[in-house]
């Protein structure tokens, strides 16, 4: 897999194409290659800029390396890089910490952190080959591509190996703590194609100036990273209708596993029977099961194993429907089940509503009650009138039980720096 | 806690059902549109209004029929709750 040379990466400023990014790189980090070289390490980053240093460092030399935000280094977090022998790596300072008891180099593999959604970041293992999943895309017109993703997250080395490896794949990566200036910037450079989750489309759609987005040159859009809704696929369709839209499922230990690009949210039941080269999907005990090349049981040598995502989906009719996260996703109304995602996604369709978030409250005689936080486009005078028409909307297609019973109406949608709900 | 600010709880959650409001009367919870899912509602909005959650007696649910029932049930348990945290 040898480096695209001639495909431009733009960066807090800088554009260059990775031919030059590699001469400069390893110029002005050529002191610490020794120790790179023969230890497991941890780049700490500020920013996207670093971090595509980091990334370019890692691929030009093949060494043993993970990517971490330094604003993310939790003191349990500390703990856990070194329990698993990683050095730390400083590139903006030039410095290396706990190299004496760092693990030995490994080749060919790559430490990605989860988003940590749920408590502690895990550390997962891909290689090259397992990350590169974007190699499988047929339709290889050139684009310029945004990636605001937060640095060394999955979805941030997917396209990194996108534009790394795949000629004609430009980047502009943006930083995820300034979306909005990032992004702004990024249309403003003529960039041809985003990827993205639907809380960042959702945001920018509430914080950009609708001219600049409708004014710009997009002609791809990749969502994924959190279920992409049928409110937000046509929200996005109908904003950029010569677009060519698709939506990934993708996780950081099942690897990309699916990619939709008929408009509707889920994916069609067929899919589970045909085999797609050599990655094949499941449902079991109402979770999806996905086996291919991409997955971390391939980076470590098991292509055969069914990797377990977590995602709790359900068939109906034709199409299967992601319904979020196992352990996470249901509110237990005294012993009926409330699906977070499925009033979510039922809110997301009442045209007033930006943003929807359900949540369950510990309550007294039935365990919990379900409870939404909402962003409305336009909110009335009233948050009793709004909660009234929404709770109305919903008894329409949920059942009383999964009615929400508190609401929080926001001003803001709340924004990680995974762009995720 | 006095029976009018139980009484506008409970209506306040019969409003955002949609249903018309109640009387401190002898009308069956049924028939005034209060189901069980509301009753946990109100209880956990007076306890956001306390500040803290409340102890019910679970025998003395059973004897709840009435929209008055209901006030006395959780007027008795603030009563209750204000011995045990003077």
């Amino acid at each position: 897999m040898s480096l695209a040379i001639h495909n431009i990466v733009q960066v807090a400023g800088s554009r260059q194409t990775w031919k030059d990014r590699v001469a400069d790189v390893t110029r002005r980090h050529g002191q610490l290659l020794p120790i790179l070289l023969a230890k497991r390490v941890l780049f700490l980053v500020d920013g996207s800029l670093e971090a595509v240093d980091a990334f370019t460092l890692g691929r030009q030399c093949e060494l043993d390396f993970g990517i971490l935000e330094t604003q993310r280094l939790s003191p349990d977090l500390v703990t856990l890089v070194d329990k698993l022998g990683m050095a730390r790596v400083c590139l903006g300072e030039g410095f290396i910490e706990n190299a004496d008891t760092a693990q030995e180099r490994k080749s060919n593999r790559i430490s990605v952190m989860t988003s940590g959604t749920t408590g502690l970041p895990k550390v997962v293992e891909h290689s090259w080959d397992t990350l590169n999943t974007l190699v499988r895309v047929r339709d290889n017109r050139p684009r310029f591509w945004f990636v605001p993703y937060q640095p060394g997250s999955y979805a941030w080395y997917q396209m990194l190996c996108l534009g790394a490896f795949n000629a004609g794949q430009d980047l502009f990566c943006g930083s995820s703590s300034q979306p909005v200036d990032s992004f702004s910037e990024a249309l403003a450079s003529g960039v041809t194609a985003v990827s993205s989750t639907p809380t960042f489309w959702r945001y920018a759609f509430l914080n950009l100036d609708p001219d600049l987005i409708q004014s710009s040159s997009i002609e791809t859009i990749s969502l994924g990273g959190e279920t992409v809704d049928q409110a937000i696929l046509d929200q996005v369709a109908a904003t950029f209708p010569s677009a060519s839209i698709r939506h990934i499922y993708a996780s950081s230990e099942a690897g990309a596993a699916i990619v939709v690009t008929d408009a509707k949210a889920g994916f069609p039941v067929s899919r589970l029977t045909r085999e797609d080269g050599a990655l094949q999907l499941k449902v079991e005990d109402g979770k999806l099961f996905v086996r291919s090349p991409f997955t971390t049981a391939a980076a470590a040598g098991n292509p055969e194993t069914w990797v377990d995502t977590g995602d709790l989906v359900e068939i109906r009719g034709d199409r299967v429907f992601f319904l979020g996260r196992e352990g996470s996703s249901m509110i237990n109304v005294g012993g009926m089940k409330a699906v977070r995602g499925e009033i979510e996604a039922q809110l997301l369709k009442h045209a007033n509503v930006l943003w929807a978030q359900a949540y369950p409250r510990k309550a007294p005689f039935v365990g919990m009650l379900p409870a939404a936080r909402i962003v409305l486009r336009e909110p009335s005078s009233d948050p009793n009138h709004d909660q009234a028409e929404l709770a109305s909307f919903l008894r329409e297609a949920l059942p009383e039980h999964a009615i929400p019973r508190f609401w929080d109406f926001i001003n803001e949608i709340p924004l990680k720096p995974s762009f995720k709900s | 806690m006095k029976r009018e600010a139980v009484l506008r709880t409970i209506n306040l959650v019969l409003a955002n059902k949609g249903i018309s409001p109640a009387s401190d009367s002898e009308t069956p919870m049924r028939d005034a549109g209060f189901r069980s899912l509301d009753f946990s509602e109100v209880a956990l909005r007076l306890e956001d209004e306390i500040g803290h959650e409340l102890n019910f007696q679970a025998a003395a649910m059973r004897q709840i029929a009435t929209i008055s029932d209901v006030i006395d049930f959780f007027v008795q348990a603030a009563q209750a709750d204000v011995l045990s945290n003077p």
